[in-house]
Parts: structure tokens; C-alpha cells; sequence
């Protein structure tokens, strides 16, 4: 089937069309959460995979930080300890905020449906 | 035995020294490119017909399209359209270079963090001068929380400021220790399957089996990932809130 004959496109599918209704009318949906359950889920992992790696990231640029300040201005090694707590914080504060954004979507959609332990102040 | 680190050397395969800098041509080129060639391909060939049912090529191109326009539709809303393009091609290349790299004897440039930190740098410089171009100097109020007494804020603006310049870290670092976990772990568990030999082999071998099925799996939420943050942050950038 080739664009030169819109025609022929045409019936085509009309005619795909005729079969899915008929494909669709012998085989039943699957009971309707399954969908979006699975849907969600891969975006609960991709919300895992970033608290993960963000808190993880804080520390390491906040202790970089505070190293390389101890190292230049030789504060050691009070500036490392202020960076590791500041990017511990920040990371965290990066990690609450993918939660939040998260569960905010999950509120909305309603997937889950009352499921209360979802949803964050 | 061969290390489980040995498939992640960079191995020269051009020399080429420019102006002292050591710019040779290596295998993580080389699969970078073969990555460029065959995702161009797929779109290319894909679409040559332009059918209006699509074939299975097609088929392909037209989802891979579909995704990342639903996806800065969603997350970028309007004046997101314009930097369509580029997410596009960060997923595509991303994606092709995750799946190429569990292709036996292949390489996975992915794996190596000096390339997810340059294209994690590049979003980054992207979206600040972004952020600044559109806003100017008012850009600066996405590190202010709004609503909070003065002597909270010396304290709150430095942690914003932090967390923003964490972003191209945590992003890079997503990617590449997930490429490189992934792979060292598969190579450990054939190195079981050796080990153990014929009779205990088999357990480490269907777990390989299975393993490949979820690396498959990572390979595509890594790029996944990679191209929704670029998003959020191109987000903050455009609409200034989060």
C-alpha cells in the first residue's frame, strides 16, 4: 500500500478498522486496572531511580564542595562537614520534591484509587 | 579470567592528537556513531513511505514520536515545542546506545560518566541560559521559596542553590552507574556460570536469562528518565515554579 493512491489508502482502513472492531468484539478488554496500574508502576520505578540517585548525588557534590574549599582556603575541615550537611539537605530537598510532584499525579489520577498510604501531605 | 571491568576499556582505535589534546577515534566513537547511524536509519527507512497505515518500521518511528511529544506536551506545556527536537534526539540517542551496548561484544558509551556528564552539562548550561534568556535577571527568584520569613531564607537559598546545581550530577550519575552496574553484574554472573560448570551452572545461566530481560527493561527507563528530567528542568526554566 502506497501513498500514490489515497483511494486505495482509504479502504484500507476502513477495512482494518472493520477488522478491529470484530477482533475487539471477540476478545473482551482484560479487567480495566490492569492498565494503568502497569503504567504507573514504571513510573513509580523511575521516581525510585531518582530519590536514589539525587540524595546520593547531594552528598557527593556537597562533600566535593566542602573539600575543595578546605583544600583552597584550609578550613579543614569545618567546610567539609558544612557541605556534607548542606548537600545531604539539598539532595533530600531534591527527593521530596520528585515524592511530591509524584504523589501529587498519583492524587490526581486516582489510580490506586483510595489508597490512602499514597498520598503526602 | 577476564576482569568484569575489562569490557568498559577504552580501546584507541585512530590515533589523532589535536593541538595536544588526545582526540583519537576509540570504540566508544565508534558505537556512538553506529547508535547515530541506525537511529537515523529507523527513521529514515521507516518513514520513506509515509504510509498511512503504517507498516512495522513505521510503526516504531511513529511511537518513538509519539512518546517524547506526549511527553514535553505534558511536562513542558506551551513553548516547550521548540526544544522538541532536541529531547527527541537525547532520548533516541540514549535509548540506542543503552539497548546497543547489551548486543554481545558490543560497547556501551553510555557506561562511561565523562559521556552522560557531557550531555547531562550540556542540559544543564542549556536550560540555565534558557531560563535567563527568558526571565533575565528575574530567573534568580526560582532559588527564593515564596512565602517565607527573611531569616529562613538565608538558610533556604543556599540548599536551592545546591540542589539546583546537583541536578547535572544526580542526572549523570543515574545513567552511567546504571549502565555500568547492570553490564559488571551480567559479566560476574557468566563468570559463575564457568565456574560452576556443568552441573551448577545452570542456576547463574537462568539468571542471566532473566537479568537480560530487566537490563532491556533499565535500558529503556534510563533514557526514559534522562529525557523526562530534561524536561521538568526545561520546565522550571520556561514557567519558573516548581
Amino acid at each position: 500500500m502506497s501513498n500514490h493512491d489515497p483511494e486505495g489508502a482509504r479502504r484500507g482502513v476502513e477495512e482494518m478498522e472493520a477488522k478491529l472492531k470484530a477482533a475487539r468484539a471477540a476478545n473482551p478488554k482484560p479487567s480495566h486496572n490492569e492498565a494503568p496500574s502497569n503504567v504507573m508502576s514504571q513510573r513509580q520505578t523511575g521516581v525510585a531511580y531518582r530519590v536514589l540517585v539525587d540524595m546520593i548525588a547531594g552528598l557527593l557534590v556537597g562533600g566535593f564542595l566542602g573539600y575543595w574549599l578546605d583544600r583552597w582556603l584550609g578550613w579543614a575541615p569545618y567546610s567539609l562537614v558544612t557541605g556534607l550537611v548542606l548537600g545531604f539537605v539539598a539532595g533530600a530537598n531534591n527527593a521530596w520534591r520528585a515524592i511530591r510532584a509524584y504523589s501529587k499525579d498519583a492524587a490526581v489520577t486516582g489510580s490506586g484509587g483510595d489508597d490512602g498510604n499514597r498520598r503526602l501531605p | 579470567m577476564h576482569s568484569p571491568m575489562e569490557q568498559f576499556e577504552i580501546k584507541r582505535l585512530l590515533h589523532l592528537n589535536l593541538f595536544g589534546i588526545d582526540a583519537s577515534f576509540t570504540n566508544s566513537s565508534t558505537w556512538m556513531i553506529i547508535a547515530v547511524i541506525l537511529a537515523t536509519a529507523v527513521f529514515v527507512w521507516g518513514m520513506r513511505q509515509r504510509a498511512l497505515v503504517p507498516g512495522k518500521l513505521q510503526s516504531v518511528a511513529e511511537l518513538g514520536y509519539e512518546f517524547i511529544a506526549g511527553m514535553v506536551r505534558d511536562n513542558v506545556g506551551d513553548g516547550g515545542k521548540k526544544y522538541f527536537p532536541f529531547i527527541l534526539t537525547l532520548f533516541i540517542f540514549i535509548l540506542f546506545c543503552n539497548v546497543l551496548g547489551m548486543v554481545p561484544y558490543s560497547f556501551t558509551p553510555t557506561s562511561h560518566i565523562v559521556v552522560t556528564f557531557a550531555m547531562a552539562a550540556f542540559v544543564f548550561v542549556g536550560v540555565t541560559l534558557i531560563g535567563f534568556a527568558r526571565h533575565g535577571v528575574h530567573f534568580l527568584s526560582l532559588f527564593v521559596p515564596k512565602g517565607v520569613p527573611f531569616a529562613l531564607l538565608l538558610l533556604l537559598v543556599p540548599i536551592e542553590i545546591i540542589s539546583y546545581f546537583i541536578r547535572p550530577f544526580s542526572l549523570s550519575i543515574r545513567l552511567f552507574a546504571n549502565m555500568l552496574a547492570g553490564h559488571t553484574m551480567l559479566k560476574v554472573f557468566g563468570g559463575f556460570v564457568v565456574m560452576l560448570g556443568i552441573i551448577g551452572g545452570w542456576a547463574p545461566l537462568a539468571f542471566i536469562v532473566v537479568f537480560t530481560g530487566l537490563e532491556l527493561l533499565i535500558a529503556f527507563l534510563q533514557a526514559y528518565v534522562f529525557a523526562i528530567l530534561t524536561c521538568l528542568y526545561l520546565n522550571d526554566a520556561i514557567h519558573l515554579h516548581h
